[in-house]
């Protein structure tokens, strides 16, 4: 569904006749994000139920024999995720393109379609709620680590 | 600023949205403010954990050849009503409520326009190389200690008591974006050889015709006379530059043309479209 959206934003993108000026990077990716946004909105209307924000990406797996460096970094990129994951839909929103995409206040409130104050307040609250599950997510591996 | 203020003004702070003197009026408080201090700490800790943790989500290769193909159909599309340069910082789409990873596209042909003009700077003399030397080795290390990335230099064997139809005279680094690119010299009958490598976050390879060679897509077009030929291999981006006189898929006969690495460009086909 994933790899289908992104596609359909693209193509709706590449046929669009009116597209942000001036025509740079900046001014592109949140109007990218926002056709993604719509897209999924829509489509979770149709579907009219709750739709899990699950990546169909393969992971990597981490059985094969990997430097140990590499297995912690793979470690903590699953705790990471599963912390995204479990925020409330709005608070990922601007975890992502945030931290992850790093678009600015003002582009993440045109994406939001939301003032900027909304943006920071929701950023503040959704690195407050990551903080407690990276630390209880931390804290539980040490437990495992510890058996 | 007091400390309400403050574990207010954290997160702006964080995120280089606060203005130069609130900066530094947060930045004298943590000095006083142990309390303050440690907040930040750990808000900056969170906020540094997510972003090293990059990338989370990653596109499949399949979606990005996708889009690429897209991309470039729609360029060529648009070329002829002087629109491309509005049409294509199509950038990168993650998802975000899905969580997809991002495919961060740049303008790629903006990418082959500048490979052609820093090639055309150096065959001109007017870009000294930072490092001159014919040691793949030597110039692979010297890019190694400045890149984010490993360069793979090209060293394809000749065939024995053949030499090498191209020397490589030395590298320097050039930025393309913001974003660190090696350029990498090359001399192939006393003619000069470009060669760009960059990460493919930003940029992705673009030509008029695409050929296929086992994984990978060379993507050739022609720019002021020159050929320029482009491509993906893992996470880099190449772009190639000369003079040379033959069309698409033949001039990787020139530089590989020994009968051992023949062998690898037979299969080479265009990519149907």
């Amino acid at each position: 569904l994933a790899e289908e959206l992104v596609q359909d934003a693209f193509r709706r993108a590449l046929a669009a006749k009116v597209r942000p000026s001036p025509s740079t990077l900046e001014a592109t990716r949140p109007w990218l994000f926002t056709i993604v946004r719509h897209l999924w909105k829509n489509e979770v209307r149709r579907r009219n139920r709750h739709v899990r924000a699950i990546s169909a990406m393969s992971e990597t797996a981490t059985s094969v024999e990997m430097p140990d460096a590499e297995v912690t970094r793979k470690l903590l990129q699953s705790e990471v995720r599963q912390a995204i994951d479990s925020l409330e839909e709005h608070y990922r929103e601007v975890v992502v393109l945030r931290d992850l995409e790093g678009l600015s206040y003002a582009a993440i409130a045109e994406v939001l379609n939301c003032p900027a104050g909304t943006v920071m307040s929701r950023l503040s609250r959704a690195r407050e709620c990551l903080r407690q599950s990276l630390r209880a997510a931390g804290n539980s591996s040490r437990e495992v680590a510890g058996r | 600023m007091n400390c309400s203020q403050v574990r207010e003004s954290l997160h702006l702070y964080l995120d280089g949205e606060l203005a130069p003197r609130q900066e530094l009026e947060l930045e004298a408080h943590l000095l006083d403010c142990e309390c303050c201090r440690r907040e930040y700490n750990e808000v900056r800790q969170v906020v540094d954990t997510v972003r090293g943790s990059k990338p989370l989500y990653e596109s499949s290769s399949q979606l990005r050849e996708t889009v690429e193909v897209m991309v470039n159909r729609a360029a060529k599309r648009q070329l002829n009503q002087h629109r491309l340069r509005t049409v294509l910082p199509l950038a990168a789409a993650a998802c975000l409520l899905v969580m997809l990873g991002v495919v961060p596209l740049f303008q790629e042909t903006s990418f082959t326009a500048y490979a052609a003009d820093v090639h055309q700077r150096y065959a001109s003399g007017k870009l000294p190389l930072d490092i001159q030397s014919d040691q793949p080795q030597a110039v692979s290390s010297w890019l190694e200690s400045r890149l984010t990335f490993p360069v793979n230099m090209p060293n394809y064997p000749s065939e024995p008591g053949e030499a090498k139809a191209y020397t490589l005279t030395g590298a320097r680094l050039m930025q393309y974006d913001g974003e660190d690119v090696a350029y990498l010299a090359y001399r192939m009958n006393n003619r000069p050889v470009s060669l760009l490598v960059g990460s493919n976050h930003r940029i992705i390879p673009a030509g008029d015709d695409v050929y296929r060679s086992g994984n990978l897509l060379f993507h050739f077009s022609e720019k002021n006379g020159l050929k320029l030929i482009t491509w993906r291999d893992g996470d880099l981006v190449y772009a190639l530059v000369s003079d040379v006189q033959v069309k698409n898929a033949q001039s990787c006969v020139v530089c590989h043309g020994s009968a051992q690495e023949r062998s690898r460009f037979e299969n080479i086909a265009p990519e149907p479209r």
